[in-house]
Formats: structure tokens, C-alpha cells, sequence
């Protein structure tokens, strides 16, 4: 069969796109039922380097077809390059799937009702502009912006049944870096919102980097006294946030936390969250990877573990399902906008303690899930004022040890793009003693 | 500024085939892109696109796409392994061990360079991996061929018997030591890791540009023993990453990190070259033709200089034996380190003792560097599965080479 035309990611597609569609899977017999989902991604990548001025743009689009067939209560996936060809070829590939051996599920129920696309698809315009934007701030104030990396990426997602149901989804993800060599090391920091939005977020950006460099660059730097209470800024509790996520994943997660659902394994002012339309994360998403209506879900409310993050419906908790992530071709739960619940109420800070504003960028190649190995930097605060900085500290530990340890959190709640598009706002610990490292 | 416009196809094949838990598994990826790279007073731009036939790119470039398209296919026949993976997984089993086994294919067809005098190079290496458990222990053998054909010829047994015996052993395992001590790393095993981490990246193209290592601040100056030499190429034929040409087109060169104990050169693509005026020495590399050619690394080599294992473990009285790092954390501008001791052996006077439990290695790479005491003429090559990351680039293949390796001072940590 002929290669219909691709569109844009972002928009419709029309009814020349759909017909090789529905008329492959009309004549596709076997099975109970099948579907095809063609996935058009649109990415692009933009370096910038403020002191040259010098952009390194990648940008392109790949499709890729996926299909699923469903026969006798199992389940058969497969995904291919799109094609008119491919689009028969993922059908026989995913029935085949079934004998080896298939996964045990149903077919899912009726689609949900599709939305009008909420992105507006990949503007260069906006991303150069912001960046742009951010040079023409940071040359008003003393940040060494060493480089800038922003990335647009919108997929939209064509979905069409046998029995004809179709549904056109599209999300969109934009997020940006910014790198800031010290003396000490570097410190990346970032916007996990989109781009348009994000103009309004460079002085705070601007703010946290001129905070840590103040930290690291400091001349007056000793060893900070461990046993204080300890406060992390969002920039380094999310980094435990995002260790913690892939815990949650229910093909994980069944192994290890399986008995301790409806348990209260921390604090109460603890919530875990995972949102996929929460505004102020990196992420929008209407619909996951698999076309199930994606929603908010608290895994952890209040302290008490609720569940976990499923992709598909079978032993999946009301609202956990809807977060399937196809990766390579794969399909697994995942997470968008995963983050620490901010407290209704501010952070009351003991008058002396330790806070935690920076974390160095250390070249850590394959960070085990779970675990930690950070190196942090900071104040000594006394009399709530800053007293003296210290670090960089070596700090490694258990991400559920550091989740435990909570005592208070606070209301700014930050996304970083350099944790995953995780989030979470400041933290407060009862101390940073080696002895009880997180 | 150079201006030409530089181009990018690559058919990319990956296949695994693999026997875990008693089920035979074989899962294929194919990929075919192209890149149009172009350099302006702006920067760079690439415009990339996922080839098929009849796409805007690949009638561009209809005559390279062809010839891509034109190259034999390999594959792993399921039928060719099956009868030979489930007779060793079944005599692992008669003495209490499971054994997984993965056979991975990496085959890659691939056109660079200026648009009109376009580069070809064809890379393959098969990779396997045996993983022997047993009570919660586990020992990991990887071994690496030029073909499917080489790995059919080649008798794997002993190997399956080797990575069966040490599992075995390691049941024995007493706790890690702590505190400074002499480290021997193996010859050829992927312990080389340590070169890479600590020589490579602080001497990529882009890191010395901003002067953001601890080695890039110390180009010209003795950091380690006139013996001590590290070089990074992709020349070392079967069992490391190798090709003649790197993914932009350019003429791959062994590239001198570390010699006689100085530090020497940096890694470079045509970007970085030009920012620090010389000429590419052919390390620019991408994960796939979505990214941007980067300054990385291929096979880091430790170059040989005197003496064996035995001799180099004689002047140990007390010591560690790491034939198994995993990187945790490098900082890259002080040089401090932290590795995972995933298997290690005690040595008590120049003897290899019992196997210890999970520990870090750690320190700092100028005092690594000028600890070194003794590097042995028996390098060999290491070419795990895992790759190399950096940025948002990930997995890419990358080697090793290394003698025995002698190392006063690394502080060892149970963890």
C-alpha cells in the first residue's frame, strides 16, 4: 500500500491520511479485535551560547505505527516504522506476538471522547526568542550563563479501531537548561513549563543560579554544623522526588512496596502526586500512549502509599491507570509531572538551620534507581541569617530514607527538566548528620 | 568559518537474542535516517528525518540511500544458537546456577562527510553476555566478536564454566575492607572503566573548551609516572569499538590523553576543533542521525609497558584486586571520585583471596594518576553492553583497553 502523506504533528490529520488506515485494519480478519495507533513526533533541540551568540539546532519528525490485536482474552503489540506497508505489517507482527506469549487483557473499553488539540505544534520562533529573552537578562545581572539547551517536542497520536472508533490526541512537552560554571563546578538549573510562560520564570531561574553561585563562590566557606535542622530548596528535594518515581512503577513497585498499600510510610504533610495536566508542569498530556484518558493521581495522600503507576487497567486502582509510556517501541507505566504536593500552608523554618540551595553537577553515568549521590552546597543560617556557606558536601542516600525523614514542605513548588520533569517545593529535615544520611 | 554543508545516513540494525529464565527471546530494531547538516554565521542547524523510501531526504540523496539500502542484512539465526544456549543454561542448572545468555547484533551501514564526497563505513560487532546467579549472587562475563560468523567458530565453553565457578565462589564473600589500600585492576576487564571517567571525558573537545576539568587545566603538565600512557582511537580492530571514519566523515586518529605521563590532547569533532583551532582528529560521534555530532570517546586505552598480573600482584601484601567498577559520580572540575566495587577480591601477599561484598572506590583522579605504581605489558580490550552517555545522548558503544594495573591510595568503602 501507498505512503499516505504525513502532516505536521500538531494538527489534524485528514481523511487522505485515514483512509489507508481504516481500510488496513477493515481487512485485517483475524483476532476480536485490533487497532493502530500512527505516532507523529516532532522534536526540536536548540543549544545556545549566550557569551557567542552561536545556536546548534537539531530538529526532524519520525512516525512510527503501532498496532494491537486481541484475541481470546490476550493481548499481541508491535511497532514499526510508518509505512503503508508497515501499517499491515505491525498487524501481523502484533498477532504474532500473541503465541509468544501474549499478555493476558482485554479489549480495552469504548475510546474516550477526543479533545481539541491544546498545542499549537513547534514554533522555532518561540523557543529562539525566549532564548533570546534569557540572554538580554542575564547580561543585566552577574549570572555566567555558559549555555542554554531548550527542546520542544509534539507527538500527536491517530488512533483507529476496527469497529471504526477513532481518536486524535496530541501533547506536547517544552522545557529548557541553563548551565553555570563556578569555581567549584557547575550548576545546571532549568524551566519545566512551556516556553511562552517561561519568559516569566527567568528571574526566578536567574534568582536560584545567582543563589547558588553565591553559595560556591563564596570566600567565607566551612563545615556546616551537621546537626542542624536541614532545609532543601526545590532545585535539590526534587532530585529525591525523581530518584523515588521509577520506585512507584507497578511492574516495580509489586515486588517491593506490593504489601504496604494503605500503610502510612511517611508524614502527613507527604503527598505524591502524578499529573499530567497539572499547569505548571513541563508536561500536557490529555491522553496516555495507549489513548486511556490520563489524570491526576495521588500514589501517596497524606503519608499513606495508595498505589502505583499502571499502564494498563488490570489490578490498577481507580485513577492509576491512564500513564502508559511507549519508549523503543515498549509500552510501560510511567509518569508525567511527577511531584511532592505543596503544603496549603507556609513552611515555618527554625531561626537556625541549614539550607540546601545548590546541587554541583557531578558525571554520574547510570544513577541507580532509588539511590542518590549528590554533591550539595549552601548556607549556615543563624538567627534566620545567613551566616556562612559551605560544600561542595557529598551527600548519598536512599530516596524512600530521604522521603521518610520529611518533616515539613513547603509552597514553591518548582519543575526541573534535569530531573525528568519531576517536582517538588522545599523540604525540611531534622538534620544532615553523616549518620543519618537520606 | 567552514560553510559546507555536511550530510548524515545511517541503517542502523540492532537484534537480540536471548535465553532468560528458560524463555528464548529475539527482539529486532531497524532504523534508516538522514541528516543535512549546515554551518552559518548563526551556528549550526540539522535537519534530520527517519528514512523511507520516496522521503524528501532520501531522494536527496537517492544514490548513498541506495547504497545503504544495498548492504547485506545480518541477523542472528534463533536456530543457529537455540540447541547451544539451552545446553549451557541446563549444566549451570545441574549445580544450583541460572544462567541468562543475550547475544546482541549491532550492525550499522553509514554515509558522512561534505554532500558531494559523502564517506561510507560499515561498523558490527556481535556482543555476549552470560549472567550466572545463584543465591542472590551474580557474576557477569562479556565477551565481544567481529561477526555472527566468529562467534558461531569460537568455543564458548570455557567461559560458561568460568562465570559458573565464580558465582560459585563469590558464595563465599566476606565483607569489603575499609580505608586506604593498594587497588590491582585486571587486564582487559571493566575495570578500564576507570580510564574513561577519569581521562576521557575532562578531555573532550567541548569540556576543555571551557576549561571545565581538572585535566583541561592541566594541559602540558605531569600528572602521572613517565610510564603512564592513555590514548583514545577506534583502530584497535576485533573486540573494540572500531571504524575508519567518524560520524561526520573525518579520518578516525588515536588520539594521545595522557603521554608519558603528561596531559596531551583533547577529543575533538569538526565544531570543537575549530573553536580550539586544529583540525578534527575524528571523534565526532552520535547516537543516532536525530543528534548532533559530539566529541566523544571510542576505545581508551591504557598503553602496556612491563610485567604480568603476577608480578605486578607480588609486591602486594595487602590489597585489592577490582575487576568490576561501576561509575557513580565524577566531579569533573576537581577530579574527585566515586566508583561501585561490584567485584572485587582480597590480596594478602601477592595471593588473590576470597571475593568481598559491595563497596566504593573512591578518590581523586591526580592522585589516582600519580599513585599508579605498575602497568603491566598483558592488555587486553573490554566492550561491555552498557555505552557511554552524555548529554542527552546515550548508549553509545564504547571499549577499553587495559594491562594489569597497580594503584597506591584509592580509598575503599563498604557500602
Amino acid at each position: 500500500m501507498k505512503t499516505p502523506a504525513l502532516p505536521r504533528a500538531g494538527f489534524v490529520p485528514e481523511d487522505g491520511f485515514l483512509r489507508p488506515v481504516r481500510e488496513t485494519l477493515a481487512s485485517f480478519m483475524e483476532g476480536d479485535d485490533a487497532e493502530l495507533i500512527v505516532t507523529l513526533e516532532d522534536r526540536l533541540h536548540l543549544e545556545h551560547e549566550p557569551v557567542t551568540g552561536q545556536f546548534t539546532e537539531a530538529r526532524g519528525m519520525s512516525a512510527e505505527v503501532h498496532a494491537r490485536v486481541w484475541k481470546a482474552g490476550l493481548e499481541g503489540r508491535a511497532s514499526l516504522p510508518f509505512s503503508g506497508e508497515n501499517l499491515r505489517g505491525a498487524l501481523e507482527s502484533a498477532r504474532r506476538s500473541l503465541e509468544d506469549p501474549g499478555v493476558a487483557r482485554g479489549v480495552p473499553s469504548a475510546l474516550t471522547p477526543s479533545r481539541p488539540p491544546r498545542e499549537k505544534g513547534m514554533e522555532r520562533e518561540r523557543i529562539v526568542a525566549f532564548s533570546r529573552e534569557l540572554g538580554t537578562a542575564v547580561s543585566r545581572r552577574n549570572v555566567p550563563i555558559q549555555a542554554l539547551f531548550a527542546r520542544q517536542l509534539c507527538r500527536t497520536h491517530v488512533l483507529v479501531r476496527r469497529s471504526g472508533e477513532t481518536l486524535v490526541w496530541t501533547e506536547g512537552l517544552e522545557d529548557a537548561l541553563l548551565r553555570v560554571e563556578t569555581s567549584q563546578g557547575a550548576v545546571v538549573d532549568g524551566v519545566g513549563v512551556p516556553l511562552e510562560r517561561a519568559v516569566a520564570e527567568v528571574t526566578p531561574v536567574l534568582e536560584r543560579l545567582e543563589l547558588a553561585r553565591s553559595a560556591l563562590e563564596s570566600p567565607d566557606r566551612g563545615v556546616p554544623d551537621m546537626a542542624l535542622p536541614v532545609v532543601f530548596a526545590p532545585a535539590v528535594s526534587t532530585q529525591w522526588i525523581a530518584a523515588f518515581a521509577p520506585l512507584l512503577r507497578a511492574d516495580v513497585a509489586a515486588h517491593t512496596f506490593g504489601a504496604h498499600v494503605g500503610k502510612k510510610l511517611f508524614a502527613s504533610c507527604v503527598t505524591l502526586r502524578d499529573d499530567p495536566l497539572e499547569p505548571r508542569g513541563p508536561v500536557a498530556r490529555e491522553l496516555d500512549d495507549q489513548g486511556a484518558a490520563a489524570s491526576k493521581w495521588e500514589l501517596v495522600q497524606q503519608g499513606r502509599l495508595q498505589g502505583f503507576l499502571h499502564s494498563d487497567a488490570a489490578g490498577a486502582a481507580p485513577g492509576a491507570y491512564g500513564r502508559a509510556v511507549r519508549q523503543n517501541g515498549t509500552v510501560a507505566p510511567g509518569w508525567s509531572n511527577f511531584f511532592l504536593a505543596p503544603s496549603p500552608t507556609p513552611l515555618t523554618l527554625p531561626e537556625d538551620r541549614l539550607e540546601v540551595c545548590a546541587r554541583v553537577e557531578t558525571f554520574s553515568p547510570r544513577p541507580r534507581a532509588g539511590r542518590l549521590e549528590l554533591l550539595i552546597a549552601g548556607f549556615e543560617v543563624r538567627g534566620g541569617k545567613r551566616t556562612r556557606a559551605f560544600g561542595p558536601l557529598p551527600l548519598e542516600g536512599a530516596a524512600l530514607g530521604f522521603l521518610r525523614r520529611i518533616q515539613g514542605v513547603g509552597q514553591d513548588l518548582t519543575f526541573f527538566p534535569t530531573t525528568e520533569g519531576c517536582g517538588a517545593p522545599s523540604v525540611l529535615l531534622a538534620s544532615l548528620s553523616p549518620g543519618s544520611n537520606p | 568559518m567552514m560553510t559546507t554543508d555536511r550530510h548524515f545516513l545511517e541503517r542502523r540494525i540492532r537484534e537480540d537474542l536471548s535465553l532468560r529464565r528458560g524463555q528464548l527471546r529475539q527482539e529486532r530494531q531497524e532504523e534508516a535516517g538522514s541528516a543535512l547538516e549546515r554551518w552559518s554565521s548563526e551556528g549550526v542547524r540539522l535537519h534530520w528525518e527517519r528514512l523511507e523510501d520516496g522521503s524528501v531526504l532520501a531522494r536527496d540523496f537517492h544514490s548513498s540511500w541506495e547504497r545503504l539500502r544495498a548492504t547485506k542484512s545480518e541477523a542472528l539465526e534463533s536456530r543457529a544458537f537455540e540447541e547451544r544456549l539451552r545446553g549451557w543454561a541446563a549444566s549451570a542448572q545441574t549445580r544450583g546456577v541460572e544462567l541468562d545468555v543475550l547475544i546482541r547484533l549491532h550492525a550499522q551501514e553509514l554515509c558522512a562527510g561534505p554532500v558531494d564526497a559523502p564517506v561510507f563505513d560499515s561498523r558490527r560487532w556481535v556482543q555476549l553476555e552470560l549472567r550466572a546467579r545463584a543465591q542472590q549472587k551474580s557474576a557477569l562475563r562479556e565477551l565481544t566478536f567481529g561477526s555472527v560468523e566468529a562467534l558461531l567458530a569460537e568455543d564458548l565453553q570455557p567461559a560458561v564454566e568460568e562465570v559458573i565457578a565464580r558465582v560459585l565462589l563469590k558464595q563465599t564473600e566476606v565483607a569489603a575492607p575499609q580505608g586506604p589500600m593498594t587497588v590491582v585492576l585486571p587486564s582487559g576487564s571493566d575495570a578500564g572503566v576507570f580510564f574513561h571517567e577519569l581521562c576521557g571525558h575532562p578531555l573532550e573537545g567541548d569540556v576543555v573548551i571551557r576549561n571545565a576539568s581538572y585535566l583541561a587545566r592541566r594541559l602540558g603538565e605531569v600528572v602521572a609516572p613517565d610510564f603512564v600512557t592513555v590514548v583514545d582511537g577506534s583502530l584497535s580492530g576485533p573486540g573494540a569499538v572500531s571504524f575508519a571514519v567518524d560520524d561526520e566523515g573525518e579520518p578516525a586518529r588515536e588520539v594521545k590523553l595522557i603521554d608519558h605521563g603528561r596531559v596531551a590532547n583533547p577529543l575533538t569533532n569538526r565544531r570543537t576543533a575549530e573553536r580550539l583551532g586544529v583540525p578534527s582528529n575524528g571523534h565526532g560521534r552520535r547516537t543516532s542521525y536525530r543528534d548532533t555530532a559530539l566529541p566523544r570517546m571510542t576505545h581508551t586505552a591504557l598503553r602496556p609497558h612491563r610485567g604480568n598480573a603476577e608480578e605486578i600482584l607480588a609486591g602486594v601484601e595487602q590489597g585489592l584486586w577490582v575487576s568490576f567498577l561501576t561509575p557513580r559520580s565524577v566531579h569533573l572540575l576537581e577530579g574527585d571520585f566515586s566508583f561501585q566495587i561490584a567485584e572485587a577480591r582480597l590480596i594478602r601477599d601477592g595471593q588473590l583471596g576470597a571475593f568481598v561484598s559491595p563497596a566504593a572506590l573512591e578518590g581523586n583522579g591526580l592522585r589516582a594518576l600519580g599513585g599508579i605504581e605498575a602497568v603491566g605489558a598483558d592488555s587486553a580490550a573490554f566492550f561491555g553492553l552498557k555505552g557511554c552517555g552524555k548529554l542527552d545522548q546515550g548508549g553509545l558503544p564504547v571499549s577499553f583497553g587495559l594491562p594489569t594495573l597497580r594503584i597506591s591510595g584509592l580509598n575503599v568503602r563498604p557500602l
